[in-house]
């Protein structure tokens, strides 16, 4: 089978894979999507000289991934700030004592809250801060544990013990 | 109380500190090698530390490639048609479109005079044949009709349907339970035999018989002895399509 042939028959074997992973896995638009999996098979096919044949799908993968990974530093190049998405865990919002002194300003008690909550959270050990950093960003146990790559028990038992501690430090009750 | 804004502050505070610290996100290849567990302990601890610093890198991480194609009615399935399809605009966009096969064989206006040439032979040979009244042997075309039955949630089923008919073309006719109200129709003949179905034609020339059906022809060098196929027709209207049924069917093994 020639070049062009070979490389038709992994087009075709593996074009709908890619797609799902930048429109399914990632949640890009369809179209873009549909032109992220071409631009992953420009490049395949600009290097497919020095391709051998063999693991085309890890081959396939690591493409991918660069496209990906280009696309989202082009994406976030003028917002790179720390997105928290909208969650509801109970357990991390709970009602602190109100600080002693009349009639404090909702600013200064605000202020308060926040230099609390950091000096609690910096106790915390580097391990557990990370699990809950992802945790408040949105991702789930699956992919905390992934980016970690620590076990789904590990990542519960980090999860949980953070929250214990900052509601003991932190005088709430959830 | 904690609210979701406090956390936002401290958690905004802690990555702006943290990107100062650590410096500069990874790059794609510290990320590949995170991913592939090639980095020793403290490159792979430090990245760790990046990545939950910079979320949006470590979604890449989080996201796993999808081990398998998504099956028809799955999110982000596409057809083999729509396979097909970006197949030629990938060509197009590779600058790939120009005429295939060897490059002797290319146009070139020196071969069109050739071409010519062999073509006012060949005939004048045929009118000397025809007039010197010589019969020439008719290639037999096989022209058999069998109906298939509708598949998938409105019809009766997807077993493959053995083929009773056999010829050089055989005609197997698709019934629908509905008059159609489409502008045209597209038909798909897909080889299912395998783990990935195989586009074996597409066409959107389909031609409806009188009694509310789709009669397609087939060449029986497409089929494999002991294959599997599947018709599927579409409904075309405007820019969108609508499956209107699936007919499967089994080719005899001899």
């Amino acid at each position: 089978m020639n070049r062009d042939a070979r490389f038709e028959t992994m087009y075709r074997k593996y074009f709908a894979r890619v797609y799902r992973f930048f429109y399914f896995e990632h949640h890009i638009t369809d179209d873009e999507a549909q032109d992220l999996a071409q631009e992953t098979f420009v490049r395949v096919y600009e290097s497919f000289d020095s391709y051998r044949g063999e693991a085309e799908w890890g081959f396939l993968k690591v493409t991918a991934t660069r496209v990906l990974l280009n696309w989202i530093r082009k994406a976030h190049a003028a917002k790179r700030s720390g997105e928290v998405v909208e969650i509801d865990d109970p357990e991390i919002f709970f009602d602190l004592p109100a600080p002693e002194g009349p009639d404090a300003a909702d600013r200064q008690l605000a202020d308060l809250r926040r230099a609390a909550l950091a000096e609690a959270f910096a106790e915390l050990s580097p391990a557990q801060q990370e699990c809950l950093r992802l945790s408040i960003l949105g991702f789930k146990y699956n992919e905390i544990a992934s980016i970690l790559k620590i076990s789904l028990d590990a990542v519960r038992s980090r999860l949980r013990d953070a929250k214990r501690y900052l509601r003991t430090r932190l005088g709430g009750k959830s | 109380m904690i609210t979701k804004s406090d956390w936002q502050d401290v958690h905004d505070e802690l990555i702006a500190e943290n990107r100062q610290r650590l410096g500069e996100p990874p790059t794609d290849d510290e990320i590949l090698a995170y991913m592939g567990g090639e980095l020793s302990p403290e490159e792979e601890a430090r990245v760790r530390a990046l990545l939950v610093c910079y979320p949006e890198l470590a979604r890449v991480v989080a996201a796993p490639f999808p081990a398998d194609d998504p099956k028809p009615g799955e999110p982000g399935y596409l057809s083999p048609s729509d396979v097909n399809r970006s197949w030629q605009s990938f060509r197009k966009r590779i600058g790939r479109d120009e005429p295939q096969g060897p490059r002797w064989l290319q146009f070139r206006p020196m071969w069109g005079a050739f071409a010519a040439a062999v073509l006012a032979v060949v005939v004048g040979a045929l009118l000397w044949n025809a007039r010197s009244g010589v019969r020439q042997p008719v290639n037999a075309v096989a022209w058999e009709e069998q109906e298939l039955i509708l598949g998938g949630a409105r019809g009766a089923g997807d077993e493959f349907v053995p083929l009773t008919v056999r010829g050089e073309k055989v005609a197997l006719k698709l019934p629908l339970i509905r008059q159609p109200e489409f502008a045209g129709y597209r038909l798909e003949l897909l080889d299912v035999s395998g783990p990935e179905p195989r586009l074996v034609y597409d066409t959107t020339t389909v031609r409806m018989t009188e009694d509310v059906a789709v009669l397609a022809i087939v060449d029986w060098k497409d089929l494999t002895p002991g294959g599997r196929y599947q018709f599927v027709l579409y409904g075309v209207d405007g820019g969108r399509e609508q499956q209107l049924g699936t007919y499967s069917f089994r080719v005899p093994a001899s």
